[in-house]
C-alpha cells in the first residue's frame, strides 16, 4: 500500500494537507491517538518524520532532507486550561500564539513570548525552535516561561514533565530539554506557561540615530538610566542609512511617569506613542524581525560588552554582501540581519562570507548562524563532552532515527 | 569500604586537607536536614578545584564507587545522605567568587560559595542574587542548583533555574562539561536547564554562572495581622488574582508565631494573631506606593486587623529574621522538625492549607504552617522526636497523605526542596511509569554507570541501583548506626 494511502487511513482527507515539505507529504493529525498511530506507522516501516507546526521556523534547524513525511500539529489546537487566578495557561501545541495572546489578554494577563508574526507561529513550534520576542528584554527567553509539557515520544508513549503550577521542582525538567530541540527528541503535544499581569499603561519612545555606534551608545545609556523597558530594539531604516532606537515602557502609570522623567533627562525622543498607538507601534517593531522562512537571515548572539565589537567584526567580514533589515536587541546582545541577495552571486559566496564572519567573531565569544530556506549553517558547532552528551540524549529518545533533523554540532 | 589503594590515590589528588577518613570526622556527613535518614560515609572528599573533582570522579568511576555530592548539607530531603560503599564529595573548599560582571549582570562563582555571600560580593554594584532560601546564610549555590532552590522572593524573581546562565559540570567519568559562558541561548540542547534540579545525579557542578538582578531602589516590608488563617490565605489569592506584584508573600500561623517570638529570632510578631502575612513591595517609590495601596485595599476587604509597616532597614530585617528563623525557632518545640514541601494552585490555597493541617491534627501531630503563599508553596512543619518510632511513623504517613491530597487537587510534590529520599516513593503519585522510565533513561545518558547519587529521586527500578538496605526498598526509613 502506498504511503499516502496509509497516511490517509489514519488522518483522513482533512489531515492530508496540500502543501509539501521537501517534496514529502505533510499530514496533520487531529488527535493524540492519530499522532500515535502515525508514529507507529513510521516505526514499523522505518520512516523518517519531520515534526512541525505551521512551518515558520523550519529553517532554524537542519533542512528537511530525506524525510518520508512531515507531521504538523496545526490541528492539535485549543486552550486546555486557562486559570487567571493562578496566572497560568495550558494549550495544545498547534494553537497559534495570536490565539493564546488574545485569550490571555481578555483575562487581564500577558503572555510571553511575544513572537513576531504570531498568527503564523504555533505554541509547540515556538518552544521547539527556542524562539522569543522583543519582550524578552523584560521577561526573559521563552524556555523560562514553560511550567510543563506533555510530549509524544518516538515509541508512541505520552509522557509529561513539570506541571501547571508556577513553582515546581518535582523530577527532572525535561521540558527544558525539549525547548530548542527542533523536534529531534519528541513531539510537543501540550505546554503550560506562566503569565504576567497585563501592564496598565504603555509608551513607546522612538529615537533616531545617525549610525549604529550612536544607537548602541544610546541603548547603553538607557540601560544605566534606571528604567525597566519591556522592549528595547535598535533597527535600521528601510534605506539602511539611519537607525532608530525603539524603547517600550509598560507598567503602572505612576512608575512610567518617573521612567519618562529619567529618560527625558537623557535625551528627548523623536517620537512618543501612547496606549493603543504604542501597542500598534510595538507590533510593527516586533514583526520587523527578519523572517527566515522567506529569506536568508544571519543571527548573531554575543554578550553586552562585546556587542559593538561583534557588530563591527560582522560588517567588516561580510564585505560587499548586501543586507536588508537589521534588528538588534542590545540588552540581550543579539542581532538579526536579512541578507538581501545583493553581492551574493552564489550560495557558496554567502557561505564563505558567513564563515569569514564566524572566524572573526569567535575570539569575541560571539556566535553566528545562518538561517533560511535550504541553509545548512543554521547551528553552532559543539564538541567534546557536550557533543557526546547531546548524541546520547538523542539516542535515548530516538534510537531508531524516527525524527528528521539534527541537533547542533552533528 | 573504599580500597586502600584508591584512598591513597585520592589523597594524592586532594591532599590531606581534602580527604577525611577518620570515622569521628566522617560522622558529621552522615545526613543532611532529613535527620532520620543517616549513614556514615566510607570516605569524605573535599577537592579544591574543578581539576581535582575531575580526577577524583575519574578514579571513583574506574573503581565503580558511588559518589554523593554535598554542598552545606542544608537540604531537607536526604539528597546528600550517603550511600552504602560510597564517598561524599563536598564543595566546601571551592567557594571563590571568580568574576562579577556588572555590565553583563552576571557572576561566575565556585559551587561551594554560600548563597548570601554572592549578594555581598556584588552589592557595591547595586546588584544582588535573587533566590533567597531560608538557609541562605548557610546553603551553597551548588546545592541551590542541584535542588532548583527557591525562597520567599522567588514569588517575583523565580526559582534558581531562572538565574543560571551557565555551568561547569564534572561528569561521572571525570569529563568536564564546560557550559559556563553566559550564553544568550544554548548552542544545542538546553543541558544547563536540564541539569538544574537534577539533585546531584547528573554530575558535580563546580562553577556556576548566575544572573544578577539590579537592587530595587526602594523596598517596603509590611506585616498584616489576621484573626484567622483563612482570611490570610484568601487575601493572598485576591492579591494575585487582581494582578498586584509584591516581591514576597509569606504566611505564618499562630504556632509558628509563638515559636518565633519565644526564640532568639523574635521579630515582634503579635502574640495574639492567628496568622500574619509578611509581604514586601519594591521598585521605585511610585511603584511601591501604588502596589502598597492596592494591596492594602485588598487586605482591608479580607478582614485584616492591622498592618505594620517597617519604618527602616533595621525594622525590615527584624521582620524577615523572624520568618527566616522560623525553622530554627521550632527547635524549641521538639528535637526534630519534618518540613513538608508541597505546591497547590494559588486559587485553592485556603482549602489545602486547611486540609493539610487537618491531616496532621488527625494523627495527633503538632503542625505549624509557614509558607510561600504567593507561589502556593506550603510548608506544614511537624515537630516530633525521631526517637519515638510511633511518632515518626505518623509523621511519615502524614507527609504521604498531604502529598496525595495536594496532587489530587492539582498540586505537585515539591516547590523547592526537591525529592531526594523523602518523596522518592511518592513520585508515583505524580508521574506515570512511562514518565519515570524516561527520567531513568535520561539519567543513564548523563551517567551510564549510575554512580552519581544513586538511589535518590527516582523510585527504585532495580535492586542493584540502591546500594541500600532492604528496609529502604520497602519504603520505610532506615536509621543506620554510625560505623
Amino acid at each position: 500500500m502506498k504511503l499516502g494511502t496509509k497516511l490517509h487511513d489514519i488522518v483522513g482527507a482533512d489531515g492530508l494537507l496540500d502543501e509539501r515539505l521537501a517534496e514529502a507529504l505533510v499530514v496533520a493529525p487531529a488527535s493524540e491517538a492519530e499522532a500515535r498511530e502515525l508514529f507507529h506507522l513510521a516505526q514499523a516501516n522505518k520512516l523518517r518524520v519531520k515534526l512541525m507546526g505551521l512551518g515558520s521556523k523550519l529553517s532554524w534547524s537542519a533542512a528537511a532532507q530525506g524525510i518520508d513525511f512531515a507531521l504538523s500539529t496545526r490541528r492539535l489546537r485549543g486552550i486546555v486550561e486557562f486559570v487567571p487566578g493562578d496566572g497560568t495557561i495550558t494549550a495544545l501545541a498547534g494553537t497559534p500564539m495570536s490565539e493564546l495572546r488574545e485569550a490571555v489578554g481578555a483575562g487581564g494577563l500577558e503572555l510571553s513570548p511575544d513572537v513576531p508574526r504570531p498568527e503564523r507561529a504555533t505554541l509547540g513550534g515556538v518552544l521547539a525552535a527556542g524562539a522569543s520576542g522583543p519582550d524578552r528584554t523584560r521577561h526573559g527567553p521563552s524556555r523560562l516561561h514553560v511550567l510543563g509539557m506533555r510530549t509524544l515520544l518516538a515509541s508512541g508513549e505520552v509522557t509529561k514533565s513539570g506541571g501547571r503550577l508556577v513553582k515546581n521542582v518535582t523530577g527532572y525538567d525535561l521540558h527544558r530539554l525539549y525547548c530548542a530541540s527542533h523536534g529531534t527528541l519528541a513531539l510537543i503535544l501540550e505546554a503550560s506557561l506562566r503569565l504576567s499581569p497585563a501592564p496598565e499603561a504603555r509608551h513607546l519612545l522612538r529615537y533616531t540615530c545617525d549610525d549604529l555606534a550612536s544607537g548602541l551608545a544610546l541603548a547603553r545609556d538607557i540601560g544605566s538610566a534606571r528604567v525597566k523597558p519591556r522592549c528595547l530594539v535598535l533597527l535600521n531604516s528601510q534605506d539602511g542609512r539611519a537607525w532608530s532606537v525603539e524603547l517600550e515602557l509598560a507598567g503602572r502609570p505612576a512608575a512610567l511617569d518617573l521612567e519618562l522623567e529619567r529618560l527625558a533627562a537623557l535625551r528627548s525622543p523623536t517620537e512618543v506613542f501612547e496606549g493603543a498607538a504604542a501597542i500598534e507601534r510595538n507590533m510593527l517593531i516586533r514583526d520587523s524581525e527578519p523572517d527566515a522562512s522567506a529569506q536568508q537571515v544571519l543571527h548573531l548572539s554575543s554578550c553586552p560588552s562585546q556587542l559593538r565589537a561583534s557588530c563591527d567584526a560582522l560588517f567588516n567580514a561580510l564585505g560587499s554582501i548586501g543586507h536588508g533589515r537589521i534588528v538588534i536587541q542590545p540588552t540581550i546582545a543579539t542581532l538579526d540581519m536579512a541578507l538581501n541577495g545583493e553581492g551574493i552571486a552564489t550560495e557558496s559566496i554567502a557561505s564563505e562570507g558567513v564563515q569569514a564572519a564566524r572566524e572573526a567573531l569567535a575570539p569575541l565569544g560571539s556566535r553566528l548562524v545562518l538561517r533560511g530556506p535550504g541553509s545548512q549553517q543554521h547551528s553552532a558547532d559543539i564538541s567534546g563532552a557536550e557533543l557526546t552528551l547531546v548524541r546520547r540524549l538523542r539516542n535515548t529518545y530516538d534510537p531508531n532515527g524516527l525524527f528528521a533533523g539534527l541537533p547542533a554540532g552533528r | 569500604m573504599i580500597p586502600s589503594d584508591v584512598v591513597r590515590s585520592l589523597r594524592s589528588i586532594v591532599g590531606d586537607l581534602g580527604l577525611i577518613s577518620e570515622v569521628s570526622q566522617r560522622t558529621p556527613y552522615e545526613c543532611d536536614g532529613l535527620a532520620y535518614e543517616r549513614r556514615v560515609p566510607d570516605l569524605v572528599l573535599l577537592p579544591a578545584s574543578t581539576e581535582e573533582v575531575s580526577q577524583c570522579l575519574a578514579l571513583l568511576h574506574a573503581n565503580g564507587i558511588p559518589v554523593v555530592p554535598r554542598g552545606a548539607g542544608t537540604g531537607l530531603t536526604g539528597g546528600a545522605t550517603p550511600v552504602e560503599g560510597g564517598v561524599v564529595l563536598g564543595t566546601a573548599r571551592m567557594r571563590r567568587v571568580l568574576e562579577v560582571n556588572a555590565e553583563g549582570s552576571f557572576a561566575r562563582v565556585e559551587a561551594g560559595l554560600i548563597n548570601i555571600d554572592l549578594t555581598r560580593a556584588c552589592a557595591h554594584d547595586e546588584l544582588f542574587y535573587a533566590p533567597d532560601p531560608s538557609s541562605q546564610a548557610a546553603c551553597t549555590l551548588g546545592g541551590n542548583v542541584a535542588n532548583n532552590a527557591g525562597g520567599p522572593h522567588c514569588f517575583k524573581y523565580g526559582n534558581t533555574t531562572r538565574h543560571v546562565l551557565g555551568l561547569k559540570v564534572v561528569l561521572a567519568d571525570g569529563e568536564v562539561l564546560d557550559l559556563s559562558a553566559p550564553e544568550v541561548d544554548p548552542a544545542s540542547y538546553d543541558l544547563v536547564g536540564l541539569f538544574v534540579g537534577s539533585e546531584g545525579m547528573f554530575g558535580v557542578a563546580t562553577e556556576i554562572t548566575l544572573r544578577l538582578t539590579p537592587a530595587p531602589e526602594t523596598t517596603e516590608t509590611m506585616l498584616a495581622i489576621f484573626q484567622d488563617l483563612d482570611s490570610a490565605c484568601d487575601s493572598v489569592s485576591a492579591i494575585i488574582a487582581e494582578g498586584w506584584e509584591p516581591s514576597a508573600l509569606e504566611i505564618l500561623d499562630k504556632l509558628t508565631i509563638t515559636a518565633v517570638e519565644a526564640s532568639v529570632f523574635a521579630a515582634g510578631y503579635p502574640a495574639d494573631a492567628e496568622a500574619v502575612l509578611l509581604l514586601e513591595v519594591e521598585g521605585t517609590q511610585a511603584e511601591c506606593d501604588a502596589n502598597a495601596e492596592g494591596i492594602l485595599t485588598i487586605l482591608r476587604t479580607h478582614g485584616v486587623l492591622d498592618v505594620q509597616r517597617a519604618k527602616d532597614d533595621a525594622a525590615r530585617k527584624k521582620l524577615w529574621a523572624g520568618r527566616k528563623g522560623a525553622y530554627g525557632a521550632m527547635g524549641r518545640i521538639a528535637p526534630d522538625l519534618y518540613v513538608s514541601d508541597v505546591v497547590v494552585p494559588r486559587s485553592k490555597l485556603r482549602e489545602l492549607v486547611r486540609a493539610t493541617t487537618d491531616i496532621c491534627l488527625a494523627k495527633g501531630l503538632k503542625v505549624a504552617n509557614v509558607f510561600h503563599a504567593g507561589d502556593g508553596n506550603l510548608h506544614p512543619n511537624i515537630s516530633y522526636d525521631r526517637r519515638d518510632e510511633d511518632e515518626l511513623r505518623r509523621v511519615l504517613e502524614a507527609g504521604e497523605e498531604m502529598a496525595r491530597v495536594c496532587v489530587a487537587a492539582g498540586g505537585t510534590l515539591s516547590g523547592e526542596h526537591g525529592i531526594g529520599l523523602e518523596k522518592q516513593a511518592q513520585m508515583r503519585l505524580y508521574f506515570s511509569e512511562a514518565d519515570l522510565e524516561l527520567m531513568h533513561k535520561v539519567r543513564d545518558a548523563w551517567d551510564p554507570a549510575g554512580n552519581m547519587n544513586p538511589g535518590k529521586l527516582l523510585p527504585i527500578r532495580a535492586c542493584v541501583e540502591t546500594r541500600s538496605s532492604p528496609a529502604r526498598l520497602a519504603g520505610t526509613p532506615t536509621r543506620e548506626q554510625p560505623a
